[in-house]
């Protein structure tokens, strides 16, 4: 993609010249900047934050009267409160600041009363699920929503993990890359919506909390969700992934040779295939595959940094023999060279 | 919204002026058109029209393709083109490893060996038909680079020569010199600063005299090298070389140093700032200081980068947390005090940066 854009006046034209635009508009173009930030400085501001929440609770959890299960339970609603009334009247960066520190330590506190007092149940983590999708709402930060949509998945995970039917595993991989996929690819039909500021962050939580699902198909030891086989996940990420560039080929590179559609098909299918009991491969190239076609570096980053870490994580997967495992990473390397010649010859002028 | 790169958040940064970015986080002086239809059509300002009103869904989506913000068929060639080679290649390669682990035991010395160096052999003489100017001869390259520590990881094995580790990364960072001098490869590169710092380990915990055998020596002298590191790519970047205009690598070497010199700072903070008559813990802290400074007006002043610019505040943040942690201790209200000057700092440094990335470009 070309670093330098061009001019707003030019695109402006192109998109009258095409029909997609009055000639009002052209007049005149937006005076306020809009500003935002690097994901380092998301980081920073978000890690701050994290880190002071955690001595919020050293400090209040000093008090005697909050270390009971009801005083617990208090304490996170108050400090709940006092967030979002504190993040309603918040004008820089520090009260911003104090008010997701105090949001963060309040769902701790809230999850740990609530936690003791009915027993680590699956209505805990069902209420979690509940709380964060009102934070969603109630506390309109973009930082603020990517985590409680992150906190949603791994509610999600929690409350399957406590019915104690693992392959509802399968579901926490397919919901989020539907959503996911979805609210990438409605980008600009949102932006006019009442949900315009939830699209972005909650579709980052959601490709997060993917990629944070498929890290249990590499963690068997840890048992929390010893599935018999994981190709029911691969198989919906697989299709998830066809539609996705179904749609890519539509949309993007109209009139691509049938030939060289057949031949991605095949190497997504064959890739799917052949690491059906290794999710995380077919989720991190979905992921990657949604960050370029959006234009979004940072999911792209994501998802390869996850790939690398899965393949690290992968050689320990105990349910599967080296030998198997090698097979499988030999086929798909072996197939996308093979794809990748085919179509250099294809479509070399 | 909510994520985008610096150069979004930069160049649609006000009317005193832009910046054109050689990459996401450098920036480079632009002058800022004052009418608002003749400055760069950002994502953000596309999106800030439909927001208003003024752009359809349909125009929008068709705004941001025809800015360049969204892929078209030749970004999508050659997305798919590398992708292909380099997702091919990492697979291909773990799988290989995968398979030499399974059948390690049982195989004959000779039959490993051979096959390494056939992989070797195949590395090299692709990188040299495609040529190290294209990504499938610089990612040829990198594997041969790679094939070499495996050769002799493996012959020293097969053949038990009693060498230290150090000896084996040394002469893996021997033998690939060349070729990383000849491979104009950021990737290249990182993997032979590695190894040298595995070499300065290595012969740190293996061969060094224990009597003067200190932690902070040895991180001191890693910040050194990563230092030293950063530095000559910006130098050779200043001088225009086309390959070192990524970012990613100084930030990379920038942040290891500063990692090397955070930790021996902590170090003596953890001792209740004791520095036990060791001279390097008493240099630890003053090193850390002017590297600081000096970084902070490096990175704004001569060469604007905003992921090292950064990684300053955090580490100061780090460290006056932890000092003032270990002074005060970490209970009752002194941590509702450190958790406030946490977010305090943290309020300030994001405030800075996004001060610095406003501001003008360095002249």
């Amino acid at each position: 993609m070309n670093p330098t854009p061009p001019p707003l006046r030019t695109v402006l034209s192109r998109l009258r010249e095409e029909g997609l635009l009055d000639d009002e508009p052209l007049a005149t173009a937006p005076e306020a900047e809009p500003q935002s930030d690097p994901w380092y400085l998301r980081v920073l501001a978000g890690g701050g934050a994290w880190f002071a929440a955690i001595l919020f609770l050293v400090f209040l959890f000093s008090f005697s009267a909050f270390r009971s299960d009801e005083g617990m339970l208090t304490l996170g609603l108050a400090l709940l409160g006092a967030a979002l009334g504190l993040h309603r009247r918040a004008r820089g960066l520090f009260p911003e600041q104090l008010a997701f520190a105090l949001s963060l330590a309040g769902q701790f506190a809230f999850l740990g009363g609530l936690g003791q007092i009915l027993d680590w149940s699956a209505a805990v983590w069902a209420l979690m699920i509940a709380l964060e999708a009102a934070l969603l709402l109630l506390y309109p930060d973009p930082l603020h929503r990517f985590v409680s949509t992150l906190a949603g998945v791994a509610a999600a995970a929690a409350f399957f993990h406590a019915l104690a039917v693992p392959d509802l595993v399968h579901a926490l991989v397919f919901g989020p890359a539907v959503g996911s996929g979805l609210l990438w690819e409605r980008e600009a039909r949102l932006v006019r919506s009442r949900y315009a500021g939830m699209a972005r962050p909650v579709a980052y939580g959601l490709a997060a909390g993917l990629l944070g699902a498929l890290a249990l198909s590499v963690m068997p030891d840890v048992e929390v969700f010893a599935v018999a086989s994981w190709w029911p996940a691969t198989l919906g990420l697989a299709a998830a992934l066809g539609v996705l560039a179904h749609r890519i080929l539509a949309t993007d590179t109209p009139g691509t040779p049938p030939l060289a559609r057949a031949l991605l098909f095949g190497s997504l299918l064959a890739v799917a295939v052949l690491t059906r009991e290794a999710p995380g491969i077919t989720g991190a190239l979905f992921v990657l595959t949604l960050g370029f076609h959006r234009g979004d570096r940072l999911l792209m980053g994501l998802a390869l940094a996850f790939l690398a870490v899965f393949l690290g994580f992968f050689y320990y997967h105990l349910d599967l023999t080296l030998l198997a495992k090698s097979l499988m990473l030999i086929g798909s390397g072996v197939v996308l060279l093979v794809v990748r010649v085919a179509l250099r010859r294809r479509t070399s002028p | 919204m909510w994520s985008q790169t610096l150069y979004e958040a930069t160049v649609a940064g006000g009317g005193a002026g832009g910046y054109i970015a050689a990459s996401p986080r450098l920036l480079l002086p632009m002058p800022m058109p004052s009418d608002a239809l003749d400055r760069p059509a950002t994502r953000e300002r596309l999106f800030r029209l439909a927001e208003a009103g003024r752009l359809s869904p349909e125009a929008l989506e068709r705004a941001l393709r025809l800015a360049g913000r969204l892929p078209d068929r030749a970004a999508w060639r050659t997305f798919a083109d590398r992708m292909l080679l380099l997702l091919g290649l990492a697979f291909l390669l773990t799988g290989i490893f995968f398979f030499f682990a399974y059948n390690w035991t049982s195989m004959h010395r000779l039959v490993k060996l051979g096959l390494i160096e056939a992989a070797l052999a195949g590395a090299a003489a692709t990188a040299w038909v495609k040529g190290v100017d294209r990504l499938a001869g610089q990612a040829a390259l990198f594997v041969a680079s790679v094939m070499v520590g495996a050769f002799l990881a493996v012959f020293g094995q097969v053949y038990p020569t009693l060498a230290d580790t150090y000896q084996l990364f040394l002469t893996w960072t021997a033998l690939i010199t060349v070729w990383v001098a000849a491979g104009r490869s950021p990737a290249l590169w990182l993997l032979w600063l590695a190894l040298v710092n595995a070499t300065i380990v290595a012969y740190w915990t293996e061969v060094f005299d224990p009597e003067l055998r200190h932690p902070a020596t040895l991180t001191l002298l890693l910040f050194a090298l990563d230092a030293g590191a950063t530095a000559a790519w910006e130098a050779g970047a200043a001088r225009g070389a086309a390959w070192m205009r990524t970012r990613w690598l100084p930030g990379l070497t920038a942040t290891a140093a500063l990692v090397c010199l955070v930790l021996p700072v902590l170090e003596v903070v953890s001792r209740h700032f004791r520095f036990g008559g060791d001279p390097w813990r008493v240099a630890a802290p003053l090193v850390y200081a002017a590297a600081v400074a000096f970084g902070l007006w490096f990175y704004r002043k001569k060469r604007r980068d905003l992921f090292i610019l950064a990684t300053l505040p955090v580490s100061l943040i780090v460290v006056v947390t932890a000092a003032l942690g270990e002074v005060w201790g970490v209970e009752d209200w002194t941590a509702l005090l450190l958790g406030l000057l946490v977010l305090a700092q943290s309020a300030a440094a994001a405030a800075w940066l996004r001060k610095v990335a406003r501001e003008g470009a360095p002249s």
